[in-house]
């Protein structure tokens, strides 16, 4: 995992709980890169999983509320650092298209050997996308945060389903995104 | 100490862990940003030499296609000169037959008077007896003159091809003996050769075309190492897909500012009469031709050695167009 996620982790737990608590997360987790992340450098993927959870037993939310808010948090400033990709696109649908073909497309060029996911889109009708999502990661609940993220961005209300899970034993997740009205 | 200092003392200590891993982090970064500038260096540095090797490709192309066209334009005269200097050969061979029959009626005194007078006064005139010797000898420096522009004509012709001729199945190694005896003669005199060549797959190339390629490159080996007792070193490999040949020798090797040129048609430093400056250029574009590399590493006064590289899974070349020669 990116240096940059472990960042924009860091700066989400200082934020909400203050410095005192990321430290107390550092001091518990111990990870072997002893906290110390720079956005370009490579870390193991368990050492933010690690981080996740013993925020989630220190903070008192559940893990998949906290990932998912992380995802929105994370989104938010990935756009910030990188504001050409929402410009790019029109909406919040043909953003969301944009993400593998596009968006980590220039993510590799940007980041040595980043491990980015697989998305496959089918656009059901003028309201629906279902987005097939593949990763050895499994982080499905992170992009359910960054979908969050691009929605607020471009101000749209949606229902997310999430039928099929890799967490389930299936060897994929489906987001079926429905707009609201 | 008071409960407050201690608070002070534990948020002191925090920010100091902070403040460190921030450190560590911006050395970190730092390293990671001069590892991909001297990437990016190299990958600079790689781009531009392989910028120069296709100028130079390039540059040997229009050579190639002016020179097909010079070729060609050499090619008919030539034909007509040499085919009538062997007419002419034999027209003189007659005519000094009929001169010698003529000294001899005249020693014989077989000539009447006015006849053997005449013949003496044209004889005073002209020295028979040096032109009957000299002609010969002019007509066979002239017939090896006109062979020397044949061979320079054809090799040109062989350059400026872009597309090999027939291929077969050839194991190189063999085709490599069959050279090196083709040009034994030349070189045995003064050079050694010692060969170092393991069993290769085959490859498909044109035979007559790498043999060409091997006794130019050896012929020039034994030329760089004439002043010295010579060794010439042929060896084969394989790497990876590709066939190596080298052939390296313990010569007067090249200067570092001549690298550049001895691929060019005519550069040559030997002296007139005894290079051409061809075979280099031919041997060039012959292996590219067949998809592979000539490459030449060079220490002046040590020795050189060229490489060549093969691939194995020989496509055709990209360009299969011959260049156009007009009539
Ligand atoms: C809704 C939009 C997006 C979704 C759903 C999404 C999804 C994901 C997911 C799930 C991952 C984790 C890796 C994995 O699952 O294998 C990831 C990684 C990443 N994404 Fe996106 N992404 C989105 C937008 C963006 C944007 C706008 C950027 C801006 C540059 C970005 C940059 C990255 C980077 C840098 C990583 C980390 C790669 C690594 O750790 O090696 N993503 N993305
Ligand atoms: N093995 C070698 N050692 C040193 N110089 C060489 C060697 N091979 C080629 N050269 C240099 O490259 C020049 C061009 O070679 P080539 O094209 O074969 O033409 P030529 O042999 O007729 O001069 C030679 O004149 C010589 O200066
Ligand atoms: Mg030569």
């Amino acid at each position: 995992m990116k240096g940059i996620v472990f960042n924009i982790l860091e700066q989400m737990v200082i934020e909400k709980a203050g410095l005192a608590a990321w430290d107390q997360l550092l001091q518990d987790v111990q990870p072997a890169s002893q906290g110390i992340y720079t956005a370009g450098g490579n870390y193991p993927d368990e050492e933010v999983v690690q981080l996740a959870s013993r925020a989630s037993e220190m903070l008192d939310i559940p893990l998949n509320t906290l990932v998912t808010a992380f995802g929105s948090y994370l989104f938010s400033n990935l756009v910030k650092k990188h504001p050409v990709f929402v410009e790019q696109q029109p909406d919040f649908f043909s953003f969301l298209k944009s993400v593998h073909d596009v968006i980590h497309v220039e993510v590799r060029k940007l980041y040595e050997e980043p491990s980015l996911p697989h998305f496959r889109y089918t656009q059901l009708n003028t309201q629906q996308l279902r987005l097939e999502y593949r990763s050895p990661r499994k982080l499905c609940m992170l992009a359910e945060g960054l979908i969050a993220g691009a929605a607020e961005y471009y101000a749209v209300r949606y229902q997310l389903e999430h039928p099929v899970c890799m967490h389930k034993g299936a060897d994929h997740c489906e987001f079926l995104i429905t707009l609201e009205p | 100490m008071s409960a407050n200092d201690n608070d002070l003392a534990r948020e002191l200590a925090i920010y100091q862990r902070a403040l460190q891993r921030e450190k560590q982090a911006r050395l970190d970064a730092e390293q990671l940003l001069e590892n991909s500038t001297r990437q990016l260096y190299q990958q600079n540095q790689t781009l531009q030499q392989q910028q120069a090797a296709m100028l130079q490709n390039e540059k040997l192309a229009t050579i190639g296609m002016l020179s097909a066209g010079i070729a060609h334009e050499i090619n008919n005269p030539l034909a007509v000169v040499l085919s009538n200097l062997n007419a002419l050969t034999d027209y003189t061979e007659q005519l000094l037959t009929l001169l010698e029959q003529v000294q001899q009626w005249q020693q014989q005194g077989t000539l009447n008077a006015s006849a053997a007078e005449r013949f003496t006064q044209l004889d005073s005139q002209a020295d028979f007896a040096f032109l009957a010797e000299d002609a010969p000898d002019m007509m066979e420096d002239m017939r090896e003159g006109l062979i020397r522009v044949q061979d320079i004509v054809s090799n040109l012709k062989t350059f400026s091809r872009t597309r090999p001729g027939e291929r077969q199945q050839v194991d190189i190694n063999q085709c490599i003996q069959t050279s090196l005896r083709l040009v034994n003669n030349t070189i045995k005199d003064h050079c050694s050769v010692v060969t170092d060549l393991p069993p290769l797959p085959e490859v498909a190339v044109n035979n007559s075309e790498l043999s060409q390629v091997f006794m130019n490159l050896i012929i020039n080996a034994a030329h760089a190492t004439e002043d010295q007792h010579g060794q010439i070193q042929l060896r084969t490999r394989q790497q990876a897909d590709c066939l190596v040949i080298e052939v390296e020798d313990n010569g007067c090797g090249i200067p570092e500012n001549l690298c550049k040129d001895i691929f060019n048609p005519f550069f040559t430093t030997k002296p007139p009469g005894k290079g051409t400056g061809m075979g280099l250029s031919v041997a060039h574009s012959i292996i590219s031709n067949h998809g592979g590399t000539l490459t030449v590493n060079s220490t002046p006064g040590l020795g050189s050695c060229f490489t060549i590289c093969l691939p194995l899974d020989m496509k055709q070349p990209l360009s299969v167009t011959e260049h156009p020669i007009k009539p």
